[in-house]
C-alpha cells in the first residue's frame, strides 16, 4: 500500500515540476525579470530602460529649425553665391532626412508631424530645383552676354529666349513654395511654432524673380497677386542689405572641369577632367565637390591638368551641383544628374542548434550585380524591426537574431532612396520559421534531466542510509545467537575452486577443510551440487542462481530437509563465516553425500 | 516520533509552504502592506509618518472636517451609505483624493455630483521619461498646492479624466492607444490628455487623478522628475489625511509569486521548491517510514 501511495506522490511530483518548468521551457530565460514586471495597472519601473532625451521639445525644435531654413539658401541664391547656397541646402537636407526618420520612428508617420514632415520633404524639392533654376539663369546671363560681346545677335536673341523660359519655370516655383507654406502655417500654428522665417523666404524670393526679370526685360516686374505671399517692397531694407558673397575668383589661377557622362546611375564612374590655368599649378590638390560632399580629389600634372574617377554611390536620384575647388580658387558649377535604378536584396536563415538564434545573411544589388556597400538593411521580425544593420564592400549583410517562440516571418528591408540612395526600396522574400518551442522544450527537458540527476545524488549524499539495502542480518540465514553476520563478502581464495565431479569435489572438500580453508572447502561441494542438478535439469543454468534458489528444487520428503541442512550449513559458513568445529564437518559432509545419494548419482563414492 | 520523522515532516511542510507562496496571489495590488514593486507600503508608512489616519469604517466620516479623503485604486465598488458618506464629507469643506485608472470610481463621482469622469485608455506619448512606452510625462497646467514646484511627473500607464480644470496634462504629442501598433493611425489623435484634475463639488474639492500607480513602491525608488515632489505636496498638505482602506484590496497581479521579496530569485524559490518537494517524496519512497 505504502509503494502505491509513493509512488502516486512521486509522480505528482513530476508532474508539478514539469509544469512549472514548462514555460520556461517555452522562454528559457530562467531569470528574466520580465516574468513579474507587469500588472493590468502598470509596469515595473526596474524595466523602465534608459531615460529618453527625446521628446515634443526636440521634435518642436527641428520642425521650427526646418521653418527657418529656407530663407538663408533663398538669400544666398539671390545673392549669387550658389556654394554658400549648395552648402546650406545640404544642412538641410540632412535636417529634413533625420527629422523624417524620427517621425517615423516615433510612430508619428500619419500624424500631424508626419504630415509636416511630408510637406518639408516637397518643400526641400522645391528649394533645390529653385537652386538648379538659378545656376542655368546666371549660366544663361553669362552665354548671353558672350553672344552680344561676339556680335552674334541670332544666338543671343536664342539665349534671352531660353532665359525667359528658365524664369517663367522659376517664377512657377513661388506658387510651389506658397501652397508648402500653407501647409506647413496650418500645422505650425496648431504647434505654436514661428513662421516668419518663411514668409521672410518668400519675401527673398520673391526680390530674386524681380531682379532676374528685370535682368532678362530690362523692366521692373509687377507686384505679386493679391492674397500671395509680400512682394518686393514689403521685404522693406533687409532685402538690399544683402552683400553677394560669390566666391572671390582668383586672378592667377582659374579651374575648368567637366565630366562624362554628366549622367549615371548607381555604380556608375564618372570621370572628371580638367586643368588649373594660371601661374604655379603643378601638384596643386584640387577638391572635387558633389553638393557639399567630397566626391573624389586628384593632384595636377605639370601642366595644370588633373583627372579622377568618382564613383555613383550614396547620393540622392536627381541633379547635383559639381565643382572643384583649389585653395581660394572655385572652378565653375557642373549639373549631375542620378536616375535611380531597382536594388535587390536577398536573405537567407540558418538556425543555431539547440537555440532560438538564426543566422540571417543577405546582400543588396544594385541592377542586380552591383553590389551596394555600406548600405543600411533593416531586418523586420513579425512586422518589427528588430535590427539595423550594415552591408560590407561585398554588398553583404549579417547577424544573429533571437526569435520569439512561435510562428516567425522575418524580412529584410533596404529603404533605397529614402536613405539617401539612387536605388529603389526592396524587400527580401519573407521566410517563416516556427521556432522556441521544441528547442526550448529540449533545453526544459535537458534542465529536467539534470535537476534529476542531482535529486538523485543528493539523496544519496545526504541520506545514504535512505536507499535499497540488505536486511538486518539477524534475520538472515548466516546469524547464530541473534548476533548480526557480516554483510556479504566476496571470498578471495588462492585458487579459485572449480565445478567439478562430485568425487573430486569431495577429495578437495576434505583437503581443504583439513588447511581451514572452509570458504572454498564448502564451496567445492555447493558449486558440484549446483552441477548436478543442472545436468539433470532440476535448476536453469544462469549466472544468478542463487543457494536458495537450488534450495527450492527438493521441497518434499526427506531430501527437502537434507537440502535444507546442506544449504543451511553452506550459508552459514560462505556467507556469515561461521566455521563448523568437531562433528559439524560430518556433518555437513554428511548432508551433501545424502543429497547426492537421493539424486541417484552414479559416480558418488562415499 | 522519532529524528527521521521530524526530518521529513519539515521537508513537506516546507515545501507546501514554498509551494502554496508560490501559487497563491497575497501580495495585492497596491496594498499597503504589500512591500513589493507594485505595493503601497512606502506611501503608506510616509503617509502616517505624517500623520495620516487608516480608514476601515465610513460610519467614521461624517462630522469631520479639514481632512482629505485618500482613495488609491479602489477595488470595490462604493455603497449607498459611503456615497452619502462622502457627500457629507464634501459639505463639510473637505477634500477627496482619487487616484484610479479604472471605472471602478465614476459610480462615487457621479453620484457626488462631479463631471469629472475617468477613461480608462492606453496612453501613448513622445513625451516619456524612459524607453518604455508606460513611462510618459504629464506636465502641470495650471496652479495648485498640490503641484506646487511640480513641473512635471512620470506616470506608469496612465488613463486620462475628462470634465474638471485639468491641473496636469500630457504634451500635445501624446494619442490614445487603439491599434497596439504604437503608432499614430487614423482615429489616433495627438493631443493634450487630462491625468489630474480639481473640480469643487458640493463645497468640498474632489482632485482626481488617473494615475494611482505614482504611489506605487516601484515609482518610489525613481529619483527622475518631480514625482517625490508631487507626493510630498500630498502628504504634506494642511488637511488631515485619511487613507481609505475600506475599498483598497485591488486586482491579483499577473505573475504573482515570492520574487517581489526575493527580486531576481521567483525562479529559485520554485525549483528549491521543487527540489525539496521532490527530495521528501524519493526519501519517503526508499525509507518506507510511513
Amino acid at each position: 500500500m505504502m509503494g502505491k501511495s509513493s509512488i502516486v506522490l512521486l509522480l505528482a511530483a513530476t508532474a508539478l515540476f514539469i509544469v512549472l518548468m514548462l514555460p520556461f521551457a517555452d522562454s528559457p530565460q530562467l531569470y528574466d525579470v520580465q516574468t513579474s514586471a507587469r500588472t493590468s495597472h502598470h509596469t515595473n519601473p526596474q524595466v523602465f530602460g534608459a531615460e529618453l532625451t527625446t521628446g515634443s521639445d526636440r521634435i518642436f525644435a527641428d520642425m521650427q529649425s526646418l521653418l527657418d531654413a529656407n530663407e538663408q539658401i533663398i538669400r544666398y541664391i539671390r545673392a549669387g553665391d550658389y556654394i554658400a547656397a549648395i552648402h546650406e541646402y545640404q544642412k538641410y537636407s540632412g535636417k529634413t532626412q533625420q527629422f523624417t526618420t524620427l517621425a517615423t520612428n516615433l510612430g508619428l508617420a500619419q500624424s500631424d508631424i508626419g504630415t509636416f514632415a511630408l510637406e518639408n520633404v516637397q518643400n526641400r524639392e522645391v528649394v533645390f530645383d529653385i537652386f538648379i533654376g538659378s545656376i542655368r539663369a546666371e549660366q544663361l546671363r553669362s552665354r548671353e552676354n558672350t553672344y552680344e560681346e561676339q556680335g552674334d545677335a541670332a544666338q543671343a536673341a536664342a539665349t534671352r529666349e531660353e532665359r525667359r523660359r528658365n524664369y517663367e519655370s522659376l517664377s512657377a516655383k513661388k506658387g510651389e513654395l506658397t501652397a508648402v507654406y500653407q501647409s506647413l502655417a496650418a500645422i505650425s500654428a496648431q504647434y505654436q511654432l514661428n513662421d516668419e522665417s518663411y514668409l521672410a523666404s518668400l519675401r527673398a524670393y520673391d526680390a530674386y524673380l524681380s531682379e532676374l526679370y528685370s535682368s532678362i526685360t530690362g523692366e521692373e516686374r509687377g507686384v505679386p497677386e493679391e492674397g500671395g505671399p509680400p512682394a518686393t517692397g514689403e521685404a522693406g531694407g533687409d532685402e538690399t542689405a544683402i552683400v553677394p558673397v560669390l566666391p572671390a575668383a582668383s586672378d592667377r589661377v582659374r579651374i575648368y572641369f567637366r565630366m562624362s557622362p554628366e549622367n549615371g546611375i548607381y555604380g556608375d564612374e564618372i570621370r572628371i577632367t580638367g586643368s588649373l590655368r594660371g601661374p604655379d599649378v603643378a601638384s596643386r590638390v584640387i577638391n572635387i565637390y558633389l553638393d557639399n560632399q567630397n566626391w573624389a580629389t586628384a593632384t595636377t600634372t605639370e601642366t595644370g591638368a588633373f583627372e579622377a574617377v568618382a564613383s555613383v554611390e550614396k547620393m540622392t536620384a536627381g541633379v547635383h551641383a559639381v565643382y572643384c575647388y583649389s585653395g581660394a580658387s572655385y572652378s565653375n558649377i557642373q549639373l549631375f544628374s542620378v536616375a535611380p535604378s531597382e536594388s535587390v536584396l536577398t536573405l537567407e536563415l540558418e538556425e543555431e542548434p539547440l537555440s532560438n538564434n538564426f543566422i540571417c545573411r543577405g546582400t543588396l544589388y544594385a541592377a542586380d550585380t552591383t553590389p551596394v556597400r555600406n548600405a543600411p538593411v533593416e531586418l523586420y521580425v513579425n512586422s518589427a524591426r528588430k535590427a539595423l544593420l550594415t552591408t560590407g564592400d561585398d554588398g553583404s549583410y549579417e547577424t544573429v537574431l533571437t526569435l520569439p517562440t512561435g510562428e516567425n516571418t522575418i524580412q529584410s528591408i533596404f529603404q533605397g532612396q529614402f536613405r539617401g540612395y539612387p536605388l529603389d526600396a526592396s524587400r527580401s522574400s519573407p521566410i517563416s520559421v516556427a521556432t522556441g518551442y521544441n528547442v526550448a522544450l529540449l533545453q526544459g527537458l535537458l534542465f529536467l534531466a539534470g535537476a534529476g540527476l542531482i535529486f538523485y545524488v543528493a539523496v544519496r549524499l545526504i541520506f545514504p542510509g535512505t536507499m535499497p539495502r540488505l536486511r538486518d542480518a539477524t534475520q538472515g540465514p548466516g546469524s547464530r545467537d541473534g548476533a548480526p553476520a557480516l554483510l556479504p563478502v566476496r571470498p578471495e581464495p588462492a585458487e579459485a575452486p572449480r565445478a567439478i565431479s562430485p568425487g573430486v569435489a569431495f577429495d578437495e572438500f576434505l583437503a581443504r577443510s583439513q588447511n581451514n580453508d572452509w570458504l572454498n572447502a564448502i564451496h567445492v561441494l555447493y558449486l558440484s551440487l549446483k552441477e548436478t542438478l543442472i545436468a539433470k535439469r532440476l535448476v536453469p543454468r544462469r549466472r544468478s542462481l542463487t543457494p536458495r534458489e537450488i534450495s527450492r528444487t527438493l521441497q518434499t520428503g526427506r531430501r527437502s530437509d537434507i537440502m535444507s541442512a546442506f544449504m543451511d550449513a553452506y550459508e552459514r559458513i560462505y556467507f556469515g563465516r561461521i566455521f563448523p568445529e568437531g562433528r559439524e564437518q560430518e556433518m555437513v559432509a554428511a548432508s551433501w553425500q545424502s543429497i547426492l545419494t537421493s539424486l541417484g548419482d552414479d559416480d558418488h563414492e562415499p | 516520533m522519532n529524528r527521521d520523522r521530524i526530518l521529513v515532516v519539515a521537508i513537506v511542510a516546507l515545501s507546501l509552504v514554498a509551494i502554496a507562496a508560490h501559487f497563491s496571489s497575497s501580495a495585492d495590488e497596491y496594498g499597503r502592506d504589500n512591500p513589493r514593486w507594485n505595493g503601497t507600503s512606502q506611501f503608506s508608512a510616509a503617509a502616517e509618518r505624517h500623520g495620516a489616519i487608516a480608514l476601515y469604517e465610513y460610519g467614521s466620516l461624517p462630522g469631520r472636517s479639514d481632512s482629505m479623503l485618500l482613495i488609491i485604486a479602489p477595488a470595490r465598488g462604493f455603497a449607498e451609505a459611503e456615497i452619502g458618506a462622502c457627500s457629507e464629507f464634501l459639505t463639510r469643506g473637505n477634500t477627496i483624493f482619487i487616484a484610479d485608472d479604472g471605472r471602478g470610481s465614476n459610480i462615487l463621482l457621479e453620484k457626488l455630483g462631479s463631471s469629472v469622469r475617468i477613461v480608462p485608455s492606453r496612453l501613448r506619448s513622445i513625451d516619456r521619461a524612459f524607453s518604455h512606452p508606460d513611462s510618459i510625462l504629464g506636465y502641470t497646467e495650471r496652479p495648485d498646492d498640490l503641484v506646487q514646484g511640480v513641473n512635471a511627473v512620470v506616470l506608469n500607464r496612465p488613463s486620462y479624466v475628462t470634465g474638471g480644470e485639468a491641473l496636469i496634462n500630457t504634451s500635445v504629442l501624446t494619442w490614445e492607444e487603439k491599434s497596439g501598433n504604437y503608432e499614430v493611425d487614423a482615429g489616433e489623435t495627438l493631443t493634450n490628455y487630462a491625468i489630474f484634475t480639481r473640480e469643487t463639488v458640493n463645497g468640498g474639492t474632489v482632485y482626481v487623478l488617473a494615475d494611482p500607480s505614482i504611489f506605487i513602491n516601484g515609482m518610489q525608488a525613481l529619483d527622475v522628475q518631480d514625482n517625490r515632489q508631487f507626493i510630498q505636496n500630498i502628504l504634506a498638505t494642511p488637511h488631515q489625511v485619511i487613507l481609505d482602506q475600506v475599498h483598497c484590496g485591488g486586482a491579483a497581479p499577473i505573475g504573482s509569486d515570492l520574487s517581489g521579496y526575493l527580486p531576481g530569485a521567483g525562479m529559485a524559490i520554485k525549483i528549491i521548491a521543487t527540489v525539496c518537494s521532490l527530495a521528501a517524496i524519493i526519501y519517503l519512497f526508499y525509507s518506507k517510514i510511513f
